[in-house]
């Protein structure tokens, strides 16, 4: 009987890409990283991902969650290198012959949890719900983001990213890849932050009548989207900031906003509904990034009429 | 010189498991058992593992000599089945007790879902290897589980308790799920001794404090204990590493970082 530190570590290979890779590569074309530290350093990465595997995975015979812990030691471990060394290749053979290995997960680990915290936060609490007052209806929560960004929130749990740039509504996702590098989490930091300007956004609307539109938003693919659209018609073809949509009214909404010919948004009412919501953020004293965020949401939301068809369908 | 036959471990595992199950079983019977554990190993899919285990009539000294690892990957597989009774005679004491300390802690804490799993796992066991895994698992730890699932009622159950005359079907315990009462009745049935030691220490008897104090520093007793535990067995497997360096943070804008001294001579 005995522990061995390789057996649930068998097979792994360090991502080719990663800053870590990169490092060692880099060590061995200057001759300072030798086959003994080369080894050396194997041997510290398969121990500290061996003892990851057995502190967090409840299910041995999983070979996914096995992997899963594996990239999170090599990527925590690379990103910490990363920023050790501030992303220079020489410095960071230099500190990786002569630190612990630990201490560039640990590092690593103090980076993403941040990060992670934040989405997790997000992801459980950037919803509007509904008033007292309608507790007995037994209503759901309206998320403000779609699908695919709880996808990507969800995917960060596992060190996992699906987007490959920040993007003001996330419409398509990639594969989850575990990030590896301090860009990566940049861009990941981005995109929360524009979720949390989403969110200000929201709660800074006129909500009175949220929970009584038919059919509820919160059964919507992007609700806020929805919202955002059902806002802009309203407002266009009733002057009214009301949330309530009706098919003629998407489709009359369409038709001033969508030039079929050209197949181009119209210019001028285009402004006026972004002069609007920039104003009206204005007047509640919304920073200036939600304002500009808001203002490019509005934006993309606008260049979604394109894709709506007579029978609203895609709202749901 | 050695008599072994060469073999090539993952080749041959191969071939093992293609072959019809008695012609299988002579196969490996027919090698040594050094060579018997490196098929074993690596063989890195657990159910696989698991089907050669049983090419032997007895695997008792195929599991004891696996890595603990790569046998807890193989009961993993089986937990909640009832069936790793078949599998779980075979461990050692210490094998165990070092299996627990994997399996059912989750981040250095109790991890009570997988407790309970094993639990009823062991509640499948013939009474007397399960009363010697209970001698081998900190009792301490069972009643953290299992505090809040067992209560007990009127006024002569602590009696009861003290006198060592109670059963789980008293009417002054009370389970609140049927998981509850199954665990303590195949502990009862196993090891009565045992048994009356956990109501002890589930409902702080004999002891000063009141019994939720007691219980959780108990707790942080056996917590502290399991460190230790995994601490030495990890240093004697050459592992540097601890479970609170992997949660350990580090203040970003202080970093300390050492640079190889070659480098600085050769600038």
């Amino acid at each position: 009987m005995q522990t061995s530190k390789f057996s649930l570590v068998a097979g792994a290979t360090i991502d080719g890409q990663s800053f870590l890779a990169r490092t060692l590569v880099h060590g061995d074309s200057l001759g300072r990283i030798d086959a003994e530290i080369s080894e050396t350093l194997s041997e510290d990465i398969a121990a500290l991902a061996h003892k990851l595997i057995t502190m967090k995975v409840a299910d041995l015979s999983v070979e996914s969650d096995l992997r899963s812990q594996i990239q999170t030691a090599f990527a925590l471990t690379s990103l910490g290198l990363e920023y050790g060394s501030k992303g220079n290749l020489d410095k960071a053979v230099s500190v990786l012959i002569a630190n612990p290995v630990i201490k560039f997960f640990q590092i690593g680990n103090t980076l993403t949890e941040k990060l992670l915290n934040r989405a997790s936060y997000i992801l459980d609490q950037a919803v509007i719900q509904p008033p007292e007052s309608l507790v007995h209806l037994d209503l759901d929560n309206i998320r403000i983001y779609n699908h695919e960004e709880a996808k990507f929130l969800d995917a960060l749990s596992n060190h996992n990213t699906t987007i490959t740039s920040a993007q003001v509504t996330i419409k398509d996702n990639y594969q989850p890849r575990t990030f590896t590098q301090l860009s990566d989490m940049e861009i990941i930091h981005q995109q929360l932050d524009f979720f949390e300007a989403r969110w200000a956004y929201v709660k800074a609307l006129p909500l009175d009548d949220l929970f009584s539109v038919d059919p509820p938003l919160s059964i919507a693919i992007d609700p806020i989207q929805t919202l955002t659209i059902s806002l802009m018609a309203n407002l266009t073809l009733y002057y009214q900031p009301t949330l309530q949509l009706d098919t003629d009214t998407l489709g009359d909404f369409r038709d001033i906003i969508y030039d079929n010919d050209t197949e181009e948004i119209r210019q001028a009412p285009r402004q006026r509904l972004l002069d609007w919501i920039e104003q009206y953020l204005k007047q509640d004293n919304q920073p200036d990034e939600i304002i500009t965020y808001t203002v490019a949401y509005w934006d993309t939301c606008l260049r979604e009429i394109s894709n709506l068809n007579a029978d609203n369908e895609m709202f749901l | 010189m050695s008599n072994q036959k060469l073999v090539i471990p993952q080749s041959e595992a191969k071939k093992l498991l293609s072959l019809p199950t008695r012609e299988a079983e002579q196969l490996f019977q027919s090698y040594e058992k050094e060579q018997q554990l490196q098929i074993i190993h690596a063989t890195r899919n657990p159910k696989q593992r698991e089907e050669l285990y049983y090419l032997v009539p007895d695997c008792t000294d195929l599991i004891q000599e696996s890595p603990t690892e790569d046998v807890l990957q193989v009961l993993d597989t089986l937990l909640g089945t009832g069936l790793a009774c078949g599998l779980l005679p075979c461990l050692s004491n210490e094998q165990f007790e070092e299996i627990m300390d994997i399996a059912i802690w989750r981040d250095g804490k109790i991890d009570e879902h997988s407790l309970s799993l094993w639990l009823y796992e062991l509640s499948e066991c013939e009474r007397d290897d399960l009363s010697r895994f209970l001698s081998h698992l900190d009792i301490r730890i069972l009643a953290g589980l299992l505090k809040n699932r067992v209560k007990l009622k009127g006024t002569l159950g602590a009696l009861m308790i003290e006198e060592g005359i109670i059963d789980p079907n008293s009417p002054s315990i009370d389970c609140k799920d049927d998981q509850a009462r199954a665990i303590l009745n195949a502990i009862w049935e196993a090891d009565d001794t045992i048994f009356t030691q956990l109501l002890r220490e589930m409902f702080a008897i004999d002891k000063e404090g009141d019994t939720d104090t007691e219980v959780t520093t108990a707790l942080e007793k056996a917590t502290a204990e399991r460190a230790e535990r995994v601490r030495e067995r990890d240093r004697k497997a050459g592992i540097k590493i601890t479970e609170a360096d992997l949660t350990k943070q580090v203040d970003l804008d202080a970093l300390d970082l050492s640079e190889d001294e070659k480098d600085n001579a050769d600038k």
